[in-house]
């Protein structure tokens, strides 16, 4: 079953097509990757489904099917995000559906401490008292394998390190029990060494709570250990779209085959 | 023979901070830092940020003045290519200005061939050719041209002095890899035409892997491993290049 499935999705910029009739479908508790180069159309995508677009971008066409559990339990089919207002949509964002972004740096208000965000993020969905709210952040800091949760809860976000931060913007991603999570380039500001961390974190809670993600990536590498289905884009467009050995091991388009000779070649 | 010396070079970064301007510790940028080039090699300078990785490489520059240590180069004749292209070029500038700017300043070459306009054009015209730049790139400006292709442009002025020695900061971390893998033959090629002498500093080990004989890990200003690229990558010693190594990703894990 699919609990996310984008259908000819359009996602103009003016005359710019930054998202060009892109079909995928990430299944219920799967890991869907997308790849591409810079300016391919991938944050786009994601974007798109949050309906988050920045301003000058519309969306010309296409569906964007979600069947939470909620909403299939009595045998219904999923809804089209794209016809849903944006009152639905503020309920789905970080409840439903959630985001973890490059730059935890920019993710992160400068001005809050850290147990404030995440508190933030649990009231605006969950009707529960603020005191159990924070021992739920609490325990999510925890989650994330914080050091020192206790304290890291009343530091501001320039006082942690990069990769905390990014422990930080997973566990807010988290904190609402998600259906699907987008992760896009969740690593691609840190350090290798840190890198490797937090994908070990990311494959423990994925793989705990059997997690729905479309994971956003231009490096391949990350790509084959976190996903089981790959798409690649590129100039807007879905250039190939399969399981991730199949893309690996035989790919048909000209384009994908480039781009594996050139990881290939850098290892 | 080396065309670079290093011995023991330190630069600590003083800190400042608060109302009564105290110090505090200082950055240990480059802390006791010894190795050399040989002519001919790419040296590989390797680590994560943070490591000084590029505060050795301006030292050996001249950018920045070391607090102690020393520094010893066999040419007059070194250049640069940095990270970021949309930086390092003046975006006010033709292509032709940027490229041709080195040969206006450095002496040495001034004096050889004196400082005639056609010389200089057809100069510009037989680097950026070399670059695979088209003709009409000259007469453009750098927002014309993608990441790449502004690399290509940033390499250009590099080689139009004939340099023998040449420090790449992190050339193609900003590059998409199939751009990167370009830009990283091109500099193998230009190697070899011209028998220039590279420091190649990067993050990236893959990277590292494919333009380097020799490498060395840095690490919180230090150097913790150094030796061959093959054997350091083969049989790490040092537990911090072990944990590097293991934190490489492949597409295609080898099949154990």
């Amino acid at each position: 079953m699919n609990i996310l499935q984008v259908k000819n999705l359009k996602t103009y910029f003016g005359q710019t097509r930054a998202v060009d009739d892109v079909s995928l479908a990430i299944e219920k508790s799967r890991s869907f990757g997308l790849v591409g180069e810079s300016g391919s159309g991938k944050t786009i995508t994601a974007l798109s489904i949050l309906r988050l677009i920045p301003e000058g971008g519309v969306i010309a066409g296409g569906e964007i099917i979600f069947s939470p559990a909620h909403e299939t339990r009595n045998g219904a089919g999923g809804m089209d995000l794209l016809k849903k207002d944006e009152k639905y949509l503020r309920a789905i964002r970080g409840s439903k559906i959630s985001i973890v972004f490059q730059d935890p740096s920019a993710a992160l208000d400068p001005v809050f401490t850290v147990g404030y965000q995440v508190v933030e993020a649990i009231l605006a969905h969950q009707a529960i008292g603020r005191k159990t709210a924070e021992e739920l952040a609490l325990e999510f800091l925890r989650k994330v394998h914080i050091p020192e949760p206790k304290k890291v809860f009343y530091d501001y976000p320039h006082q942690l390190s990069g990769g905390t931060k990014q422990r930080i913007g997973i566990a807010m991603a988290l904190v609402n029990s998600p259906e699907l999570i987008i992760l896009d380039e969740p690593t691609t500001a840190l350090d290798v060494t840190i890198q490797a961390q937090i994908l070990d974190l990311l494959d423990e809670v994925i793989e705990k709570e059997k997690m729905s993600t479309l994971f956003i990536s231009h490096d391949f590498g990350i790509i084959a250990r976190m996903c089981d289905f790959i798409g690649v884009m590129r100039k807007g467009r879905m250039v190939e779209c399969g399981t991730k050995e199949k893309i690996l091991n035989e790919p048909k388009e000209k384009y994908t085959i480039s781009l594996l000779e050139s990881v290939k070649a850098l290892t | 023979m080396s065309i670079v010396r290093c011995n023991n070079l330190r630069k600590y970064f003083p800190v400042i901070r608060g109302l009564l301007r105290e110090e505090r510790r200082p950055v240990k940028a480059v802390d006791g830092v010894t190795f050399s080039i040989e002519k001919g090699e790419t040296f590989g300078l390797v680590g994560e940020s943070a490591s000084g990785k590029t505060t050795l490489g301006k030292i050996i520059l001249g950018i920045i003045k070391p607090d102690s240590g020393e520094l010893e180069l066999a040419t007059d004749k070194f250049q640069a290519i940095f990270q970021d292209p949309a930086n390092s070029l003046d975006p006010k500038m033709r292509v032709r200005e940027i490229v041709a700017e080195g040969l206006r300043v450095c002496r040495s070459n001034n004096s050889r061939a004196g400082l005639n306009l056609p010389y200089i054009d057809s100069e510009v015209e037989r680097t950026l050719d070399l670059v695979k730049l088209p003709k009409n790139a000259a007469d453009k400006y750098p927002h014309q041209f993608s990441g790449g292709e502004k690399q290509r442009i940033a390499i250009a002025r590099a080689i139009i002095t004939k340099p023998e020695f040449i420090v790449c900061d992190e050339p193609v971390s900003s590059l998409d890899v199939t751009v990167q893998l370009q830009i990283l033959k091109l500099l193998k090629y230009i190697q070899k035409d011209f028998g220039i002498t590279y420091l190649f500093i990067s993050h990236d080990l893959r990277v590292i892997k494919f333009m380097c004989n020799r490498v060395a890990v840095m690490k919180q200003g230090k150097i913790v491993e150094e030796g061959k690229t093959e054997s350091v990558y083969s049989n790490p010693s040092a537990s911090y290049t072990k944990l590097l190594l293991s934190s490489i990703l492949d597409a295609y894990p080898p099949i154990r």
